[in-house]
């Protein structure tokens, strides 16, 4: 007699109060031993094998040389200096391609319009290697911070550009029905509903940008040889000769920076992304 | 006074496929209309026509004397789907006090309005939570309680009860009664279920399916302030709930 429950039903499920779907304190904590267990299995084998002596060891110092350099580079104002100046271009950069390409990204999305009129330019810039327009930009801007900034900013733009077009095409069509319902002008909708939604992706759009920042921020410092930079101190050391323990420690602690945002971001995104996978998105 | 009117109204979702063939009816200001019909008649569609969230093929819907065209003023939708149609990402009561900042209201009046209706569901002291932390019967009461908190002149319901269990959609079907007459707005309440609709409605209409138009209209006879038991076991409500069974069984 009467009609079946509509399939709608299905997702509507309750769901179970209070159950997280992220790692437990101790799920982390073993994840990082594992992770720790790897990086001194590795370490070790390094060791092992410069000790070997196989290889010159003025050109591969052994594991233990290498931590020692760069533990003595943590405190080396001279070479934290340098970070700081990779760090303020690589953020620089990131900053503007976020604010550049957020707002291009929720028009993409929510606009086929738009969509169909920008897609030819962006597959088309997008298709050029971003070292290769270094020496144009030195050529245009000097071998700077501004310099610098730009060419993280046209690299670390398109992740965020494309995470965000599929965030904001990923919200659910139900709670902007919603939001049409009350009607919730459409700005406020953007800033209430669409950006709330596609936080997720758009944070792992950050994410990327910063790795991919911080990557074609060193090779620019390395490749043009700009006056400061993580990428000026490697060369230089590497120019000094008989200097590979530095250069390998500086190489490490890029490395572990790299690290650091990369955690950072994920920190962040449990922080905002209290709701994750618990409702539409 | 005529609080909502459909007329001659006819949707299609592209040519050949009618979800609406011809509707009219009206639901006086105040009174709540059942709509009840079997899945896929159109009952969704029509709710969206009348809420100006899509637009009528043929014909028209006027809310207060006004063609709709967009979402009119004043009317409030609880979507089927509360676990979508809720943010996930705002607490219980910033879901219920973000269709107010539209309205422009103070904030003290956006507070009290929130405090009052999560009481009128409830669900008092639960504004910090968030809705994902709520079972289903809480999360509709809250979807609820965000239309009561709009004070609209006409609530829309849409198989809001369609997913809950029959004990939670017993308490909500006897919160929507006392909500309609506390707050005396006109309320179009559709369903599927047949003892719900006739449980509810001081009015009611059958829709039959493909393409979905009215099969039947009847005014029901029960008093104005109703119980589970009492009124499900009166001879008035037996005899309506089945001739409205009748009339779905004639039409399938
Ligand atoms: N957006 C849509 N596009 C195409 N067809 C649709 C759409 N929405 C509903 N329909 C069709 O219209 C008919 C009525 O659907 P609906 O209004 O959801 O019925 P009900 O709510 O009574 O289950 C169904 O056949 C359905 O497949
Ligand atoms: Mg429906």
């Amino acid at each position: 007699m009467n009609a079946p429950v509509t399939t709608t039903g299905v997702r509507a499920e309750p769901r179970r109060p209070g159950v997280r779907r992220r790692t437990s304190p101790r799920g982390a904590l073993a994840a990082f031993l594992r992770g720790t267990a790897g990086a001194a299995l590795l370490t070790l084998a390094f060791e092992v094998f410069a000790r070997l002596e196989l290889v010159d060891p003025r050109l591969l110092p052994p594991a233990g040389v290498i931590l020692g350099e760069a533990l003595r580079l943590l405190v080396d104002p001279a070479f934290l200096v340098e970070v700081w100046a990779t760090l303020v271009a690589v953020l620089g950069g990131v900053a503007l391609a976020a604010a550049i390409a957020v707002p291009l990204g929720v028009l993409i999305g929510s606009y086929r319009l738009a969509a169909l009129g920008l897609t030819p330019i962006i597959d088309s810039l997008r298709s050029v290697p971003g070292i290769a327009i270094i020496p144009l930009l030195v050529l245009v801007m000097g071998q700077g911070v501004s310099m610098k900034v730009t060419i993280v900013a046209f690299v670390a733009v398109w992740p965020l550009l494309f995470n965000t077009v599929y965030g904001v095409r990923g919200v659910d069509p139900v709670a902007m029905e919603t939001a049409r319902a009350f009607r919730v002008p459409v700005h406020r909708t953007w800033w209430r509903v669409v950006l709330p939604s596609a936080l997720p992706l758009v944070l792992t759009g950050l994410r990327l940008a910063l790795a991919t920042g911080l990557t074609v921020g060193i090779a620019a410092e390395i490749a043009v040889g700009t006056r400061d930079g993580v990428g000026y101190f490697i060369l230089r050391a590497s120019y000094a000769g008989f200097h590979a323990d530095t250069v390998f420690a500086a190489v490490t602690l890029a490395g572990v920076l790299g690290y650091l945002m990369n955690g950072i971001t994920v920190a962040l995104t449990n922080r905002l992304v209290v709701w994750d996978g618990k409702g539409p998105s | 006074m005529t609080a909502l009117q459909v007329s001659n109204l006819s949707k299609s979702y592209g040519e050949g496929n009618p979800a609406l063939h011809n509707l009219s009816f009206e639901v006086r200001e105040g009174e709540l209309l059942s709509i009840v019909g079997p899945s896929g008649c159109g009952k969704t569609t029509l709710l969206k026509c009348v809420a100006g969230l899509v637009p009528a093929t043929r014909g028209e819907v006027r809310v207060h004397g006004e063609e709709v065209s967009g979402v009119p003023e004043g009317l409030a939708v609880v979507f089927q789907d509360y676990g979508r149609s809720l943010f996930p990402w705002m607490k219980v009561g910033q879901n219920v006090e973000f269709p107010l900042e539209t309205l422009r209201l103070p904030k003290a009046e956006r507070q009290e309005r929130v405090e009052r209706s999560l009481a009128a569901v409830g669900l008092e002291g639960k504004h910090e939570r968030y809705p994902w932390q709520l079972s289903g019967g809480m999360q509709q009461r809250v979807a609820i309680a965000r239309a009561l908190a709009y004070r609209p002149k006409v609530l829309l319901m849409d198989e809001p009860f369609a997913s809950v269990d029959a004990q939670t959609r017993s308490g909500l079907e006897d919160l929507t009664r006392r909500v309609h007459l506390e707050f005396g707005m006109t309320i179009l309440f559709v369903t599927h279920d047949i003892d719900e609709s006739v449980y509810l409605a001081d009015r009611l209409v059958v829709l039959r399916r493909s393409p979905g138009s009215v099969l039947a209209e009847l005014v029901i006879e029960l008093p104005r302030v109703r119980d589970q038991i009492v009124t499900k076991s009166l001879p008035a409500f037996v005899r309506q709930r089945s001739v409205v069974a009748q009339h779905i069984k004639d039409a399938s």
